[in-house]
C-alpha cells in the first residue's frame, strides 16, 4: 500500500514539473533542433529596445541551449508566420488595441521604447504554447529587472 | 393557516433558514467572483465560469426579493397580496439558469470550432515565476466547495417550503460546482497540452445545465399561466393536488374543479355549484398534514342562470 502512495506522489510531482506542456511541442522541438526562429518587427529606431532585444535573445538561447535564427520584417507577415507556426517568437511593439491581441499571445514587455508613442517592446508567442511562453516570460522578466 | 397573505406559521422557521442561507450564498458567490477575476487568464472555462458565477447571483437575489414581498400581505393597490411575486422570481431564476447553460455551450462550442489554443501564461509571485494554471486550479477548487454545500442544504428547504425559486437556485449551485469541476479537468488537460480539454469539458457540462434550465422555464411558465400545480422541480402534476381534485370532485358532484398555483400556494375553484358556507381548508387538504398550508383558498363560481357558465 505504502509504495503505491509513494508512486502516486512521485507521479504527481513528475506531472507538476511537466505542466504546462506545449500542444504543438514548440519547446521540445527547439531543444532538439537547437535553434529557434525569431522575427523582429522593424521599427524606425529604438536603441534601448534593440539592446534589450539582444539581451533577451541571449538569455533565451542560454536557457534552451539553442541559437536564434533572426529575420526582420513588417509586423503583419511576421505575425502571420508566428500564428501558422513558421516562427517561434516575434519581438516588437504591438498595441494592446491591435486585433492581433486575440490571435497571438503578448508576453511580459521588455521595456518601453523611447519616443512620443511610448511603444512597448514585447515578446509575442503563438497562442497556447504554454511551456514555451512560461520560459519566455521568465527571461523577459529577468531582462526588464536587469535594465531597471 | 394562511390568513390574508401573511406567511403560515409552519413556514416561518424554514423561511428564516432559507433567507440566511441565501445571504451566505450571495456573500460566497461574490468572493468567488473576486477570486476568479484575479486569476482570470485566457482560458475559456475560466471566463465562462466567471460569467456563470455572476449569473448565479440572480436566483438568490430574486428569492430574497420575493420573500420580502410575500411577508407583506395585501395592500390597497395589491388586494391579492404578493404571492405571485414568487412565480415571477421563479421565471427570472429559470431564465438565468438556462442562460448559464446556453452561454457555456456557445462559448465552448465556438472555441472548439475555431480551434482556439488557450494561452495560460505565468506571473511573478514572491520572486518566483508561477504558471497561472496552478492559481486557476486553486481558484477552481475554492469555487467548487461553497455551491456544493449550499446547494445540498437548499434542497430539503425547497421541498419543505414548496419553493421553486430555491429549488432552481439549488440547480444553479449544482451547475456552478459542476462547471468548477469541469474547469479543473480542463486546466489540467490544458497543462498537459490538450488545447481542446478546456472547451470539451465545458460543453459536456452545459448540456445538463440547459436541460435543468429548460425544465425550470416550462414549470415557471405553467405557473404564470395558471396551469395545474406542478410537483417540485418537475413538469408532472403535483400528486397532492391531484388528490385534492379527487376529494373536491367527490364532495361537489357535477362541479368542475380547477386548481392553480400562486407561488407556493394552491388555489382551488369549484365551478357550477352554489357556494358552500362553511369551509375548513385545513381539513380539506388530503396530503401530509404539515403541508396543509398549501391550500390557501377555495372559491366557488355559481352556475350561470342560462345554464352555462361564462
Amino acid at each position: 500500500m505504502k509504495w503505491r502512495i509513494a508512486l502516486c506522489a512521485a507521479l504527481a510531482l513528475a506531472a507538476c514539473d511537466r505542466l504546462p506542456t506545449d500542444p504543438d511541442g514548440t519547446l521540445d522541438r527547439i531543444r532538439s533542433e537547437r535553434s529557434f526562429r525569431v522575427g523582429l518587427i522593424a521599427t524606425g529606431n529604438a536603441p534601448i529596445g534593440a539592446q534589450r532585444q539582444r539581451l533577451f535573445l541571449a538569455r533565451v538561447a542560454r536557457a534552451t541551449a539553442a541559437r536564434p535564427i533572426v529575420e526582420t520584417g513588417a509586423s503583419e507577415p511576421l505575425l502571420l508566420d508566428l500564428e501558422d507556426g513558421r516562427l517561434d517568437l516575434v519581438i516588437g511593439p504591438l498595441s494592446s488595441e491591435s486585433p492581433w491581441v486575440e490571435r497571438v499571445a503578448l508576453l511580459e514587455p521588455l521595456g518601453t521604447a523611447p519616443g512620443p508613442h511610448k511603444a512597448v517592446v514585447t515578446p509575442i508567442a503563438r497562442n497556447g504554447e504554454n511551456r514555451w511562453i512560461t520560459l519566455l516570460e521568465r527571461e523577459a522578466r529577468a531582462v526588464a529587472g536587469e535594465a531597471r | 393557516m394562511k390568513g390574508g397573505g401573511t406567511v403560515p406559521d409552519a413556514l416561518r422557521e424554514p423561511m428564516r433558514r432559507a433567507v440566511r442561507l441565501e445571504w451566505f450564498n450571495i456573500a460566497f458567490t461574490i468572493s468567488i467572483i473576486a477570486v476568479m477575476g484575479l486569476v482570470l487568464g485566457n482560458s475559456q472555462t475560466m471566463k465562462t465560469a466567471w460569467i456563470e458565477d455572476t449569473l448565479g447571483l440572480i436566483p438568490p437575489i430574486v428569492f430574497l426579493v420575493a420573500i420580502h414581498f410575500e411577508k407583506k400581505g395585501p395592500t390597497r393597490e395589491f388586494p391579492f397580496g404578493f404571492d405571485r411575486v414568487h412565480g415571477l422570481a421563479f421565471l427570472i431564476a429559470a431564465v438565468a439558469l438556462a442562460g448559464v447553460g446556453g452561454s457555456l455551450l456557445w462559448d465552448s462550442a465556438s472555441a472548439l470550432i475555431a480551434r482556439e489554443h488557450p494561452t495560460v501564461a505565468s506571473i511573478r509571485l514572491f520572486g518566483r515565476d508561477i504558471w497561472l494554471g496552478w492559481l486557476m486550479l486553486a481558484a477552481q477548487v475554492y469555487s467548487i466547495v461553497p455551491p456544493l454545500i449550499i446547494g445540498l442544504k437548499e434542497m430539503p428547504l425547497a421541498r419543505a417550503m414548496q419553493d421553486e425559486v430555491l429549488f432552481t437556485d439549488a440547480k444553479m449551485n449544482k451547475a456552478n460546482w459542476q462547471t468548477g469541476a469541469a474547469g479543473l479537468a480542463g486546466i489540467i488537460g490544458l497543462g498537459l497540452g490538450w488545447w481542446w480539454a478546456d472547451s470539451l469539458a465545458a460543453a459536456f457540462i452545459s448540456v445538463g445545465i440547459i436541460s435543468d434550465g429548460w425544465r425550470a422555464l416550462r414549470i415557471a411558465t405553467a405557473e404564470l399561466i395558471d396551469g395545474v400545480p406542478r410537483d417540485l422541480g418537475t413538469t408532472r402534476c403535483d400528486p397532492e393536488a391531484e388528490l385534492l381534485v379527487e376529494k373536491l370532485q367527490a364532495q361537489y358532484a357535477g362541479a368542475e374543479i380547477r386548481l392553480r398555483e400562486t407561488g407556493r400556494y394552491i388555489r382551488a375553484e369549484v365551478r357550477g355549484v352554489d357556494p358552500d358556507i362553511r369551509q375548513d381548508l385545513e381539513a380539506l387538504w388530503p396530503g401530509e398534514p404539515e403541508r396543509r398550508w398549501r391550500l390557501a383558498q377555495l372559491a366557488f363560481v355559481p352556475p350561470d342562470r342560462d345554464g352555462d357558465e361564462a
